[in-house]
Order: structure tokens, then sequence, then C-alpha cells
């Protein structure tokens, strides 16, 4: 999709004050009270520029959360659906009075732009890895949505790009500092002692697809929202960003996403891991239930703890005390989205660091995995691999359509 | 479910399993065997027939792979074979497939609607033969399929590509020249390297070549040739490179340099690139050792006022001040006010017990209070919790109330003692910081000294302060038994000012002695006597039920009455009286109430009685237009839960909302109730 000329002669004018203003004086990040506009929101050189990429239902949500804040300016769209990305531009053209934004199909347009500093990504899961990779090449800082990846191999490949392109890279739960806190609290205070058996209840995993096709609806880049997926055709359940995972959204199917096993494990997992304090490790067992021993699907670390899918979230100590610890908060205001803009300007980690998110996602595939091949699985959280196991290692990737890559 | 659904599928999943290649069969046999009804399938059709197999597989031991396997073969060299079925079969091969079916897979290579497909099949593959068929496919493929051939090489990191890769940077196009670079940069290890090194690019991908590079280096960094990938970052950070391209290098260079990379990083903060200044802020949080943090105590000295105020910013996010505390407490005093703002934000995450004066020196700044006030909320260091006490017990009574209250925010157990020694000083807002804190930190003693302290106030306000902290240490006791005692000598010799403060930690404490002096004060005239009701009428059980309907009944002021009963209406659904008693006492409050915001309320806590006798208590008001709406909602609610036991008195009494409310949502609910009863 083509911008506009005026969209084009904006981008142009931004580049070129940013330029001017920065051989102007070297520019602080943190915004300093005599940096403030005329209307008490930061200077223009001092906001974030932002783009938005995937604007369903949870990317409208990030956007409305990103589009509320003062030291955001927000300025393009790309979605794959004309009626969304259009949508989406006359909400954010409403927001600053005026004609603005620009609309993207292509979102490799949306990432060539140099006045952009930061993307929001809220496409479907199959799209992540794509387009997060491809923003941290590009020079921007992300925010995406949880689950962040569909495969184990495409989140290490998330945190590796992050790290080399020395990019700010945020996952996208917002349950896992705000839902579980009772829990959290019980655990850092130390008063439950050393953990010792977690439970988790999240839905199942993805299913195949098996959908016939449909006439592709005018106003939708069918290919285009494949990306990387298997060649499918059109069906409207496909494409669908219903959160349901019955079977009539694309968070049902295994070619686009984990379904609830990732969809709602990137909350329940996540939430469960920082209680107990091992956001940036991994299993060394997956036992899939067997109707005997394991009532449910059991991962195993290893230090014994030993973590259940398949009850409501809660934590078990061995009730020996240990010392309490200060619980991390988020940095600057307004949840995930203000700790993600605060690292933006300071550099600094935010509390869902892709690392930590992809960790959350690994437990979820490795759940996965395990469901698929209904079978115990060893697991090197170090290395990322089964240790022997070609079969369940072919498991921990996907090849990507053509031309898409990581 | 499945296998009850499809026995012929089973026993055709059992049987036969060596037939080659599979012939197209006519419709009516393709479901006796589920791997001929792949040879036809379309997208939407043979689920069953497909999740048999996927059923199949994963049921498998290994040993019955092969034979699993031989069929799949089956399915993608029939010439006949749907797009469709070839790409179940391949997404099942990745499952079971070995060396066996690479001659099969790889003739797909080349198709341009299943090449994804096959190299989905070789990507994990360990055996050589699928690295070998992906290199032979390079020179029998052009355009799209070549490029996902390069991802797929790429994300193997096969180094034997690499010759055939560097082919293609010279007689590829632009597509293929990316793809091809970036394989060759997944690769990672020194042939790689140099490869890269040799390599002769168009301008168009000159970004690409310093990307693969940059991976290629962190490769080799994770395999120990560090000399080696320095080198290659050195490189990168030229000029001529991409902004994020050098700041990934730059971030590298930092790590394996630590503190000497000090000063290339304050001069990076100074870059008129903004990617470039963004990775010298990282440089400053990520370098690691006390040592790097007191190397930018020089550097900082010699910064511009913007200089040091981005990097007191930076500093302040890296948490750490070894050896710098000084520079930045003097910054905090100083004379530029940008400065000093930086300054004191920064000393909040790195300062220590020596920043607490000139912290506490700029509360007094208009400019920067707040910021001071956070400052020392947030402070950690070592000293900081003795150096605050120290300030409250010296200077005036304004600044050491300030200070006791930032002790309160921090939690910091060591003020206590100094809130317990001043809650009684003559400065009322010593005293307002005094209970701040023992509100935030204090334990059983407190609430008796709290009480008593209580008794001496002439303040109204700084009496309700004092009351909320008593619920706020008691609700925080772990025993719970014995926080009543401690306040109800006070509550004997209160004046009636402070009992009407004192009845909300009545209601909060609840306890037996609680309730008893609750129940006492209903003797009281006025204000006491009104308070008491209204601190009957919230309580947290069902205990004053009693007390509650005589006042509702007998008591003379008609506000009074109106309290109790209101109080009295909530507690009877929450009580333990059985349902019928609960119907009495729910009549007998409907028989009191005067008024219709009364009557409402009977009528919404009736809804939740499921008892005949509910009803009854509803229907006079079914057709009083002031009630009509409240009335039918609660009849339907209550006729609702008797569908199962009584169901012919719930079915006239559902057609009676259907027949007159006029809110549909209310009618189809009345209506799916009714259809549970036919």
């Amino acid at each position: 999709m083509k911008n506009s000329t005026k969209k084009t002669s904006a981008a142009l004018d931004r580049r070129h004050f940013l330029k001017g203003a920065a051989g102007a004086m070297a520019l602080p990040y943190f915004v300093p009270a005599s940096a403030l506009g005329k209307d008490g929101r930061p200077a223009p050189s001092e906001r974030i520029v932002m783009g938005g990429i995937g604007i369903g239902n949870m990317g409208g949500g990030d956007q409305g959360s990103f589009l509320g804040r003062d030291d955001v300016q927000y300025v393009a769209v790309c979605d794959v659906k004309k009626a969304v990305r259009e949508g989406s531009k006359n909400r954010i053209d409403s927001r600053y009075g005026n004609k603005d934004c620009a609309i993207y199909n292509d979102f490799r347009e949306l990432l060539a732009r140099p006045d952009i500093d930061a993307v929001h990504v809220a496409t479907p899961d199959h799209w992540h890895a794509v387009i997060v990779t491809f923003a941290c090449r590009a020079g921007k800082d992300v925010y995406c949505q949880k689950p962040e990846s569909l495969t184990i191999h495409e989140g290490r490949v998330m945190v590796e790009t992050a790290r080399r392109f020395n990019r700010v890279v945020s996952g996208g739960s917002q349950r896992v500092m705000g839902d579980y806190m009772a829990t959290v609290r019980k655990c850092w205070s130390g008063e439950i002692g050393t953990p010792k058996e977690v439970y988790v209840n999240c839905g199942g995993p993805s299913v195949p697809c098996y959908l016939p096709g449909e006439p592709v609806p005018e106003g939708v880049d069918w290919d285009m929202w494949l990306g990387p997926a298997p060649l499918a055709p059109y069906h409207p359940y496909r494409i669908s960003g219903s959160f349901n995972i019955n079977g009539t959204s694309w968070r049902s199917f295994r070619d686009y996403s984990g379904g609830g096993m990732t969809d709602w494990g990137a909350h329940h997992f996540g939430g469960m891991m920082f209680a107990v304090n091992k956001m940036e490790e991994g299993p060394v067992e997956i036992i899939p239930p067997d109707g005997k021993d394991h009532q449910y699907l059991t991962y195993r670390f290893a230090d014994g703890m030993l973590l259940y899918h398949g009850k409501m979230v809660d934590v078990i100590g061995d009730g020996v005390p240990v010392a309490p610890r200060e619980i991390p908060q988020y940095k600057g205001t307004g949840g995930i989205y203000g700790d993600f803009i605060a690292c933006v300007k300071t550099r600094e980690k935010p509390f869902r660091d892709i690392e930590r998110a992809h960790r959350t996602a690994s437990i979820s595939h490795l759940g996965n995995i395990c469901y698929q091949l209904n079978r115990p699985l060893k697991w090197d959280p170090v290395k990322e691999e089964f240790p022997g196991d070609e079969q369940a290692n072919r498991l921990r990737d996907r090849a990507r359509r053509e031309p898409w890559n990581i | 479910m499945i296998f009850k659904r499809n026995v012929p599928l089973i026993l055709a999943l059992s049987l036969n399993l060596a037939a080659l290649p599979i012939q197209a069969q006519p419709a009516q046999s393709v479901t006796s065997d589920p791997y001929q009804a792949l040879v036809k399938r379309e997208f939407g059709t043979a689920v069953d027939e497909m999740t048999a197999i996927d059923k199949q597989i994963q049921a498998a031991k290994p040993e019955e792979f092969p034979a699993i396997e031989t069929r799949l073969i089956g399915v993608i060299e029939t010439p006949e074979a749907t797009l469709a079925g070839k790409q179940f079969a391949c997404q099942m091969l990745r499952l079971v497939g070995s060396r066996k079916c690479v001659p099969a897979v790889s003739k797909l290579l080349t198709d341009d609607k299943l090449s994804h497909m096959a190299r989905n099949v070789l990507l994990g593959m360990s055996d050589p033969s699928a690295a070998q068929a992906l290199r032979e496919a390079l020179g029998k493929t052009q355009g799209q399929v070549r490029i996902g051939i390069i991802n797929t090489i790429g994300d193997r990191g096969d180094s034997a590509a690499l010759a055939a890769l560097s082919g293609l940077l010279a007689n590829g196009d632009a597509a293929t020249i990316d793809a091809a670079l970036e394989a060759i940069g997944k690769v990672g290890d020194a042939k790689a390297a140099d490869a890269l090194d040799k390599a002769k690019v168009p301008d168009s991908a000159k970004t690409t070549w310093a990307e693969a590079y940059l991976r290629c280096a962190t490769l080799l960094t994770a395999k120990g040739e560090t000399a080696r990938a320095q080198k290659m970052y050195q490189a990168l950070l030229d000029a001529k490179n991409p902004s994020q391209v050098r700041a990934g290098a730059m971030r590298e260079i930092v790590f394996a340099q630590k503190e000497k990379a000090v000063p290339m990083i304050v001069q990076t903060l100074g870059s008129d690139d903004k990617l470039m200044r963004r990775a010298a802020l990282s440089a400053v949080i990520a370098v690691p050792g006390k040592a790097a943090t007191a190397a930018f105590g020089p550097q900082l000295a010699a910064q511009t006022s913007d200089g040091k105020v981005v990097l007191l910013g930076a500093l302040a996010a890296r948490g750490d001040g070894a050896g710098i505390t000084d520079l930045v407490n003097k910054l905090a005093a100083g004379e530029d006010a940008s400065v000093r703002e930086a300054a004191i934000n920064a000393l909040g995450k790195m300062g220590d017990g020596s920043s607490v004066p000139v912290l506490v020196a700029a509360l007094k700044d208009t400019n920067n209070n707040a910021n001071a006030m956070r400052a020392l909320a947030d402070l950690r260091g070592t000293g900081v919790a003795q150096s605050l006490i120290q300030q409250v017990e010296n200077g005036d009574a304004t600044l050491r109330a300030t200070l006791l209250g930032v002790l309160a925010d921090r939690q910091q157990l060591e003020a206590l003692p100094v809130a317990r020694k001043q809650v009684n000083n003559d400065d009322a807002k010593m005293r307002e910081s005094s209970v701040k804190v023992l509100s935030a930190l204090g334990t059983q003693e407190d609430l008796q000294s709290l009480s008593s302290a209580i008794l001496t106030t002439k303040d109204d306000g700084e009496r309700g302060t004092m009351a909320r902290a008593l619920i706020t240490i008691g609700n925080r006791l772990n025993d719970k038994g014995k926080r009543d005692d401690s306040v109800m000598q006070s509550f004997a010799k209160a004046d009636a000012p402070t009992k009407v403060q004192l009845m909300p930690v009545m209601v909060a404490f609840a306890g037996d002695k609680s309730l008893q002096a609750t129940r006492g004060a209903l003797a009281e005239p006025g204000e006491v006597h009104k308070a008491a009701v209204k601190a009957l009428a919230q309580w947290p059980d069902a205990a004053p039920l009693a007390d509650l309907r005589g006042i509702a009944k007998d008591d003379g002021d008609n506000t009074v009455r109106i309290l109790a009963l209101r109080g009295f209406i909530t507690m009877i659904s929450n009580s333990r009286l059985k349902t019928e008693e609960k119907v009495q006492s729910l009549r007998e409050a409907m028989e009191l109430s005067t008024r219709p915001e009364e009557k409402r309320q009977v009528l919404g806590e009736i809804g939740k009685v499921n008892h005949v006798d509910s009803l009854k208590i509803v229907e006079p008001f079914l057709n009083d237009d002031n009630m009509k709406r409240e009335a039918l909602q609660a009849y339907e609610k209550i006729a609702e839960a008797l569908v199962d036991r009584q169901p012919t008195i719930a079915k006239d009494a559902l057609q009676k909302v259907i027949d007159a409310t006029t809110d549909n949502s209310l009618r189809e609910k009345a209506q799916e109730a009714m259809r549970r009863i036919k």
C-alpha cells in the first residue's frame, strides 16, 4: 500500500526536524521540566514516536494505551485488513485533531520510516517472530503481544536479535504483574518457604486446521495474513481474531497459535514463574498425564519443583520460611505500557523483557510438544534442546514460508 | 472418540502399510484407507482420516515409524495426489520421516507450492542427506523458492553450503543476495566470517551484509572465538555502517572492554545519531563492575550541563553509586538547576546515607521538593535509615514531621520507637506523621498507646486519622482475638465525639467485647446513639440482627429507624437463619418499610430467598407502578430457583412475569426457565 504524499512530506519534515535538533545539541532522553511543551506534554522532540502493526482485538487495546500517553506520538498503523487500518487511522487522527496518521498494508514500509522509534505488534502469533526481528533490524524498540513466539526457536532468535541490535523488546502480558499479586506476595514474602508445587490452569493445545476454503473478501490481503504460515485457503474462522479457542478463530489452530496453552499460558505460566522467581529458567523434564502416576501434565525443574498444568493457579511451599525479597515493579507510570516507554527512554530492561517472555512461552510450547508426542521428554533449559531426541527437537521450530525469515 | 467412529480406518491403519505408490481410488473406497483419502484430499475434506493418522502417529512406537513413513512417501509420490494431501503428508513426515523419505521430499523442494512443506520436513532432520538435498536444490530453483531454501540452509547453520551461498552473491538478484548473506551470517563460524570478509556486494546489500557480519560475530563470540569477533565488531563501528548495526557492535565491545570502554560510551552519549545515543545509554547500564562506575566519575565532572543531565539519568538506571556518590551529592546541591534536578532524581537510585542531608536540604527547594521526597523514599544505600532518624531527632518540627512521613513510606522499622515517642507531641504535624508510621508499622502494643492518645486530642480530624490507624494495625495482627481488649478501656473513658470516631473500629474488630460496647452505646443520647446504630447496621456478621429489628420498630428517631431497618434487611440474607425464618424476617421488614426505597431493598433481598412464601411477599407489588420492575425481577428469580422443586408453582409465576414485563431480557430469562419445565 502506498502512502499519501502528505504523509511522506510529514515524515520528511520530521526527519529534518530531528536532524536539526540533534545537530544543535546532544538531546537528553530524560525529560527535565524545562523540556515540557506549552500544553504540558513533553516537547515533540522528547516524545517516543510509535507505530502499530496488527490492530485487531489486542492491538486496538494496546494502541489505546499508547495513544493515551502524552510522551508518545503515534504516527502510523499497519494491518492487512483495509477496514481495520482505516478505522485505526480515524481513531488516531481524532486523538490528535489532524489527518497525519499513515496507513500501511506491509509492515516493512512502516519499519522503513526513520522517524519511528518504537512499534507495538499484535498480529496473530505466527507473525510475531518475523515482525519483531525485522523491527529490531530496523532499529526499532518493540512491544509485542503475548504469546510472543510460535516455536521455541523463534523465541530464542527474538531474544538474540533484540540483544544483537541493542533494542528494548517487551513481551505483552500485562497479567503477569497484574493478576497474581496475592500469590506473588505469598512467595516473595518468604512465608510459604521454598516453592515445591505450582499449579496452572489454562486451555489446552491448538489443533490442526482442516477448514475448507472460501472466497477472500474485498479489502483483505490473505497472502500477507498467512505470511510465514503454510499455504492455506481463506476461511473466516482462520482469520478471526476472536478470543475463542473452540475452532472458530486462528487461536485454535496449530499453524498460527499454540491454543489456550500459549494464549492464556502466557499469563498463567508467566505469573507463576514470577511468583516462584524462575522467570528466566525452564524445566528439565516434561511428563504427559497418564491417568495413573501423573494426573496432570507435569514439568519438573532442576531443583525438584513441580509445575502442573491442569488446576487453578497456586503455589505450595515447603513451609519453612525464607528471607523476604523486594518484589520487582514496573518502571515509569501506566502499567506494562508505561514500563515499556520508560525503558525505551532509559534503555533499561522492561519487566517483561523478551528473555522472560520467551522463557514463559517456552513452557507453553514444551507442554504442547509433550501433549503432541504423548511421552515423557527430557529438556536442557540452557542449550534449549531435547538431549538425544530428534523427533522432539524437530518440533522446536518450523520452516517459514518463503520469503519470510528470522 | 475418533477411533470409535472410525473402525474401518483403524483396520486400514494396522494392515497393509507397504503399498507404494498409492493409486487414486474411487470415492467410495477412500474411507477404508486414510492414506488413500489423502491422495484426493482437498482443503476441508478427509478430516476423519487425517485425525486418525495424526492419532496413529501419536500412539506409535518408534519402531512403527518406518511403516507409516512408507505410506506417507506413497502419498507424495503419487502423481495424482493433491496439494492439500501432499501438504498433510509432509506435516506428518516431519514427525516420522527418516533419510528414507529424503529423495521423495527433495522432489517437492522445486515445487513453488510445496517447497515450504518439504523444507519443513528437512529443517530438523539430522541425517546428512537432508542438508545435501537442500544444497542440491539451490542449483535447481530460482526466485522465492530458492530464497526459502537459502533460509532453511541458514536455519540449519550448514557450513558446507558456504561455497554455494557465496556463489549466489555474485550471480543473484537483490533479494537472493540478501537471503544468501543472512544465511552465511547464521552459519556463524570462522569460514562464514571469511566468506563475508571476501564478499563483494552491491550497495543495495550493504545493510544486509553488515547485519550478517554482526550476527556472525555474535555467534563466534558464543563459540569462544572472541578475538576474531571483537575485530569484526570494531570494523562494524565504522560510520558507513547502519546505526542499528553500530549500536549492536558497540554493546559487544562494551561487554568485552568493561571500564576501558567508558570514554567511548561517554563520547557516544553526545552523538547526533539517536540510535547511537541510546546505545550509549544502554552501555552505561550494561558495562559491568564497580570499576566502570568509578570511571564514569571524571567523565561526569567533565561534561557540559546537558551532558551531565544525560549521564546522571543513565547512571541512575545503572543503580550503582560506587565511588561517585560524593560527586552526585555535590551536583544535587549545585547551582545549575537542570543538573541539580537530575542529580536529586539520580540519588534516589544510587545514593546512600551520605545523600540524606543533601536531599533533606532539597526538600526546601520548591522546584525539587517532590523529587527529593521521592528520592528519600527510594534511597537504598547503607546508613540511610540511621541518617534519616538523626534528621528526625533534630531541626524544626515541620521538617521532622515530613521525614517521619518518609520513614513511614519506606516502611522503616527503625522509625517505630521515634514515632511512639512523638505520638503525644505538642505539634499536630508531628503527631500526624507519628500516627502514619504507627499505622504502617505498628504492633499490638501500639493499639494500646494509640487508644490512649485518641482520648487526649480535641481535633475530630485527628481522631479519625487515629481511628483509621487503629483499624489498619488491628487488621495486620495475627492474633485478632486480642484487638478488642486494647480499645475497650479507652472506649469506656471516651467522650461523645471520640466514641463516634471509635465506632468504625468496633465494626472492624467485631469481637464479642466490641459488640457489647456498641450495644452499650445505644443507651447514650444523640450522635453516639446514632453512630452505634450505624455501626450495628454495618456489622460484618448477623449477630446484631435482633437489635436492629427492635430499633427499626421502636426507636423514637425516624432517621435512626430507617438506618436500623436498612441494616436489618441486608443482614437477613447474610444470616444463618433457616429459609422460613428469612422469609418471615423479610415479611416483617416489608411491614416496617414505609418508604419505597426500603421496600425496593426488601424486594432485592427476597429474590435471594428461594421459597414459595417469598413469592407471596412479592405478589402485592406486581401491579404497583412504582415497584413493578423490581417486583417482577424478584419474582422471576424466585420462580427460576423453584423450577426443579416446585415446577407447577414456578410455571405459573414465570408465566405472570412473561405476561407482565416490558423488559425483553427478563422475559427471555423467564421463557428460558419455562423451557426447562417443559
